[in-house]
């Protein structure tokens, strides 16, 4: 995997050194051969590498989309068990709310700072293994005998099925909390930016011109590059604040 | 021409009796007001307790006091700050009692202040009500003219040490307040410990009300040396946050358990992240579920009142006591003696205020035992029960 631990600064110096290998190498083919291609072939050439990026951007957008609907999957869960336990007498229905709340607590505070690496914390293991222990005990049924309601009617099957849903969202958040910003595709984009840089040097003869287009192709065309990286660490980019989402969660009195 | 003058006299009186106009009869109860009094922490380490308590009873009274009173009297409450400090509770009483002619005291805050306090009623006979403690001394006081709504701190130990053996957590430590207050504790948890068959507590370790910071980290050091599963700590808030930040750092794993007394929002505002997990007993029902009436009156009046009272704890104890005094002074009739307030006190026997039930009688003096624990989660003072 690529660690794109990659400050935007990191980013500017690639493509400077880029761009400056891309004007190298247009001089070195001019002044091999003189090169009469026509300008107009910059057109299709920023199409590739525009459509390029928007590929693997879409891609990643569809990632953080999916993280997003998993986490708030997993805190609507958290909240769902936390309101059906009322169903419980009071001693039991305190602990299984601890140990719910425990769960998202460490969440917020453990598990935002591992997954920034993609991976599920010790802590939250745990606490996610008391719930579970919990929930399989005879203290998660309610009183037997007593007159059903809404919250009771069918309360192990809700129950089944929450703990069910909590587990899937929480495995989809950490399977897709890994950086996806492979070694493939940086060399993609580096590839199509090279070459789209050295097609502006070989078109344009002008020294003037040939510092402005470089200089404007060093201010846009990394801006993709950014993005995917943002895009493709939700968690380490601050996209996707997993703490301020579980935090608001604990604030609640329930 | 004079016995005709007499005549429309007799005439009114008769009206003004007859439609309930208020006239002067016992201590404290005036023409268009009764007076009644409060000493309590409003500032200091229990500071909070007192304030919420206030609030919430204020919510309440302010209410019945637009609606015409009781009677066509108004409530009137004069408060003083004693600071949780027992020597100016007995200053402030004495104030109130002798000075300012109050009809019954309401809301005193703390078990030492209370008890300074103590000589100055008895020797007065003058009704309390709602005193903000759960010592044993002030529930052994049932020929005298105490009267207590809310559950005995034995009564939330109890209900401590069931929780703490339902889930296996069976050696426990105690950290106290050496006082009337934190003495009180020791004897509840002893007592709790042994009616479920339970070891005393693996250590007994007494702080002083306001304790150092290196007096903390020395008792808390025994208390992880000592290893146990649940570590209970019966102070002021100051000094239980101190013991709860200590722990932490101490990496102590052990369940942390304070009682009601402690200011359950101003704990879990001081403590923040650390607080979470902490669990308190409570003596109010939760004030954020309002499936209980109760709640449900005092969220909607704290809304109708549009008031900055927050919901909580202490302001829900404050606003159930209002409730308590004034029904007790509404059923002591259009002419209230200090007798017959008490005799309307002792004769709510299982009455319901909104779902909490309240039981006195001469021979008890002990409204409720009604229990329940939270715990602290999250670090912005949200609770759950």
């Amino acid at each position: 995997m690529f660690q794109p631990n990659l400050t935007a600064g990191s980013v500017y110096l690639l493509a400077f050194l880029l761009t400056l290998g891309a004007a190298g190498l247009a001089h070195l083919l001019k002044r091999i051969q003189p090169i009469n291609i026509p300008s107009g072939i910059m057109s299709p050439m920023g199409s590739i590498y525009a459509l390029t990026a928007a590929f693997l951007l879409s891609n990643a957008f569809l990632n953080v989309s999916n993280l997003k609907t998993s986490i708030t999957q997993e805190v609507v869960t958290i909240n769902k068990l936390g309101g059906l336990v009322s169903a419980l007498p009071d001693l039991q229905r305190v602990e299984a709310r601890r140990l719910i709340y425990d769960y998202g607590y460490s969440i917020a505070n453990d598990e935002s700072i591992t997954i920034q690496q993609g991976m599920a914390s010790e802590k939250s293991l745990l606490a996610l293994q008391r719930v579970k222990d919990f929930f399989e005990s005879p203290d998660a049924n309610p009183p037997q005998g007593k007159e059903e309601s809404v919250l009771t009617s069918n309360y192990s099957k809700k129950v089944t099925d929450l703990l069910y849903d909590l587990i899937d969202a929480r495995e989809r958040r950490i399977a897709q909390a890994k950086p996806g910003f492979t070694q493939a595709l940086a060399l993609a984009l580096g590839l199509m930016y090279f070459a789209l840089g050295t097609t502006i040097f070989v078109v344009t003869t002008k020294p003037w011109d040939l510092f402005v287009a470089g200089l404007l192709l060093m201010i846009a065309a990394p801006v993709p590059c950014q993005l995917l990286i943002l895009f493709s660490n939700p968690f380490s980019s601050g996209i996707i604040n997993i703490k301020d989402i579980f935090d608001a969660l604990l604030e609640r009195s329930l | 021409m004079k016995k005709g003058k007499q005549i429309i006299l007799n005439l009114l009186a008769t009206i003004a009796l007859a439609t309930g106009t208020p006239s002067r009869s016992e201590v404290g109860i005036l023409p268009r007001s009764i007076l009644l009094g409060q000493s309590a922490a409003f500032s200091g380490p229990s500071g909070e307790l007192g304030r919420e308590f206030r609030k919430g009873a204020h919510e309440y009274i302010q209410q019945v006091n637009a609606q015409g009173g009781i009677y066509g009297r108004e409530i009137v409450v004069i408060y003083r700050d004693d600071q949780y400090e027992p020597a100016r509770t007995l200053t402030n009483t004495k104030q109130l009692v002798e000075q300012e002619g109050v009809f019954a005291l309401f809301g005193y805050v703390g078990t030492p202040t209370f008890q300074a306090a103590l000589p100055i009623i008895e020797a007065n006979q003058v009704p309390v009500i709602a005193t903000v403690s759960g010592a044993q001394a002030l529930r052994k006081l049932n020929k005298s003219s105490v009267f207590n709504i809310r559950a005995s701190y034995h009564d939330e130990l109890s209900a401590i040490v069931k929780y703490l053996k339902h889930y296996g957590k069976k050696d426990i430590a105690l950290i106290y307040q050496n006082d009337s207050f934190g003495k009180d504790g020791k004897l509840g948890l002893e007592k709790a410990l042994k009616g479920e068959g339970l070891r005393p507590p693996v250590v007994n370790l007494p702080i002083p009300r306001k304790a150092a910071l290196h007096v903390i980290q020395k008792v808390t050091q025994s208390t992880v040396a000592a290893k146990p599963d649940a570590v209970i700590t019966i102070s002021a808030y100051n000094n239980v946050a101190n013991v709860v930040e200590a722990l932490r750092q101490k990496k102590s794993d052990a369940q942390i358990f304070t009682i009601s007394f402690v200011g359950s929002q101003a704990l879990a505002r001081q403590l923040g992240k650390n607080g979470h997990g902490v669990g308190i007993s409570q003596v109010v029902p939760f004030p954020w579920d309002a499936r209980m009436p109760l709640v449900k009156e005092y969220q909607n009046l704290i809304t109708k009142n549009r008031s900055n009272t927050q919901y909580g704890f202490s302001s829900l104890e404050g606003f159930l006591a209002a409730k308590v005094l004034v029904e007790a002074l509404k059923d002591s009739g259009p002419e209230p003696t200090r007798k017959k307030f008490v005799a309307a006190l002792e004769r709510m026997q299982g009455k319901s205020f909104g779902g909490y039930r309240i039981s006195f009688s001469p021979e008890n003096h002990n409204g409720s035992k009604y229990v329940e624990l939270t715990f602290i989660t999250g670090g912005k003072g949200a609770f759950i029960h």
